[in-house]
């Protein structure tokens, strides 16, 4: 191929791409990356003091409107009744705001029936003598978008009670 | 030669039954989001057991046209972000229709994502989705109708009691928005009959002890007390209200969901002469209905054992058959989908359910499952009916929503 033929097609292509540059709307500015975090990221598994430590997910870059799903993940060999081997458990949720913004706070519930494995008593009331903590360590916390299937990852470490 | 073209017939049979939908499995999907282990598993077990019994039932005579139901049942523990996250995880199970969220806070979370997945969403009585028509379905009568309708019955009552003036009503429930349901529209029915509220009193699920609460009510005068809560709740308010001598002297309500057999059994002596309202068949008039015999046939024990809301799952299972048979006869299978299923709920009007509960209220302008209620009261630690059907009265559009 002679050097004329290169500039031609060189020449062609720039063309080609020319108008695709120019028109910014076929090349809109990249989404935000949907993000996570949590307040605070390390949490003491002490009972009842649980109950009075709000574990709050806050969050950026969701679709507006959109609801947010929070999954603790969990580690092989965590079981938590009503949870299938492999899958997450649902710890907290929320709403994105007009501005992509969502918060989303860990209800008492989940606290006893997630973070705690409580079982009921048979006149349905959380059992005391059931409580049963989740092992200590760094888990991984999922968020994801139900419209816009985005997905975002932080960690949240749970340690033992610290004796006072 | 032979062996060759047997195996290219053999390969085309295969491939053919392999794509040809009308050999595959024509089945769809029911999602529910249950309480197996947590403050409402004593009733959604039992109710869960008798949806999942009937379809069990259902597809072993075919299905609806060949067309079965896949139940999956997923225990949310009554926590609502375990019952979003598992929505969320369904979602897109193949053919998903319904989704039955077991409490009101997860059915109000749920509601918009259900609406944008175009499914039929049922929820137990919120009169906000009455209010607001959507894909939202309650099971029978809002929890403001029946509160209505209680209303009626105690003005009755009063009357044939010969007692003059007004009488004044307390409220007792969970501090949930289901607990805070039945007022909404209820409360406003109540002063519109003339009948005078007590400050109602909202109490944290799992309290033990309910005696300050009752104070303030007897305090207050009262000579009637409607209790909410999923049973044992209301048997266990019940039972402290008659420790402290108010039985004697107060008339108590349950709404639909106390006490069943499972309060009955823990405490006859305290529930005598309680009333319930109930959009569903209680005590015998459950046990003695013929399709009872499945509790039996799916070995889920004796028959005096089955908890009456057993019914009432039937009764979701029967709902989506009778709409699955006008959707496949008029769009077929292959169209099958959440938008041809809510279109074919609103065409429900009238359907019949064994008798299980009131025909189906469903319609273009309906969200109620049923309009009626029955009366039934605890006699000798069985609960007895009063009354036959009654309509209960709209009061969800009371209430500005």
């Amino acid at each position: 191929m002679n050097s004329f033929k290169k500039i031609i097609i060189v020449f062609s292509l720039l063309m080609f791409l020319l108008p695709f540059a120019a028109c910014s709307t076929l090349f809109p500015p990249p989404k935000p990356k949907a993000t996570v975090a949590v307040t605070p990221e390390k949490v003491e598994l002490a009972f009842p003091g649980i109950l009075r430590v709000p574990i709050v997910f806050t969050g950026t870059g969701w679709k507006p409107k959109e609801m947010v799903v929070v999954d603790l993940v969990l580690p092989s060999g965590v079981q938590i009744q009503g949870v299938k081997p492999g899958e997450d458990v649902g710890i907290a949720y929320g709403e994105a705001d007009e501005a992509g913004n969502f918060k989303g706070e860990v209800p008492a519930t989940a606290k006893l029936n997630t973070l705690f494995r409580v079982g009921w008593t048979p006149i349905l009331t959380p059992d005391p003598k059931t409580l049963n903590p989740i092992p200590t360590g760094i888990y991984t916390i999922k968020a994801s978008g139900a419209d816009s299937g985005a997905l975002a990852t932080t960690t949240l470490e749970f340690v033992a009670p610290i004796k006072k | 030669m032979r062996k060759i073209l047997c195996g290219i017939i053999m390969l085309i049979f295969l491939f053919i039954a392999g794509v040809i939908p009308g050999h595959a499995q024509r089945e769809v999907t029911y999602l529910s989001l249950a309480d197996y282990t947590a403050a409402i598993a004593g009733l959604n077990v039992p109710a869960d057991m008798g949806c999942e019994d009937y379809i069990k039932d259902l597809n072993s005579r075919g299905g609806v046209d060949g067309v079965k139901i896949k139940f999956i049942g997923v225990d949310t523990r009554y926590d609502v972000a375990r019952g979003v996250s598992a929505y969320k995880r369904y979602r897109n199970e193949p053919k998903l229709l319904v989704v039955n969220a077991i409490g009101t806070p997860i059915g109000k979370a749920v509601a918009p994502l259900a609406t944008k997945d175009k499914l039929v969403q049922l929820v137990p009585g919120d009169g906000e989705f009455q209010a607001n028509l959507g894909r939202i379905f309650a099971w029978g009568p809002t929890y403001q109708d029946a509160f209505a309708a209680t209303v009626d019955w105690l003005l009755a009552d009063w009357k044939k009691k010969g007692k003059t003036g007004m009488p004044k009503l307390g409220f007792i429930s969970w501090d949930s928005a289901y607990g805070k349901e039945p007022l909404r529209g209820g409360k406003e029915y109540a002063e519109k009959m003339g009948v005078t509220l007590a400050p109602p009193e909202f109490f944290p699920p799992g309290t033990m002890d309910h005696t300050v609460y009752l104070n303030r009510l007897a305090k207050a005068d009262v000579n009637y007390i409607f209790v909410g809560g999923v049973d044992p709740t209301p048997t266990n308010v019940i039972r402290d209200a008659h420790k402290l001598g108010l039985t004697k002297t107060i008339q108590f309500f349950c709404d639909y969901w106390g006490p069943t057999s499972l309060g009955t059994r823990l405490h006859p002596e305290a529930l005598e002469g309680t009333v319930i309202v109930s959009y569903y068949l209680r005590g015998d008039d459950a046990r003695k209905h013929p399709l009872a015999n499945l509790w039996t046939k799916y070995g889920r024990g004796k028959l005096e054992d089955m908890n009456e809301v057993y019914t009432i799952g039937m009764a979701w299972a029967m709902t989506l058959e009778a709409a699955l048979k006008v959707a496949l006869k008029e769009v077929g299978y292959k169209k099958l989908d959440g938008e041809v299923i809510y279109q074919t709920y609103q065409k429900l009007t009238g359907v019949q359910r064994a008798g299980l509960q009131g025909p189906c209220a469903y319609s273009p302008t309906s969200r109620r499952g049923s309009w009626e209620v029955k009366f039934y009261q605890v006699k000798g630690g069985n609960v007895v009916p009063i009354s036959d059907w009654i309509k209960a009265p709209d009061a969800v559009s009371l209430h500005k929503f």
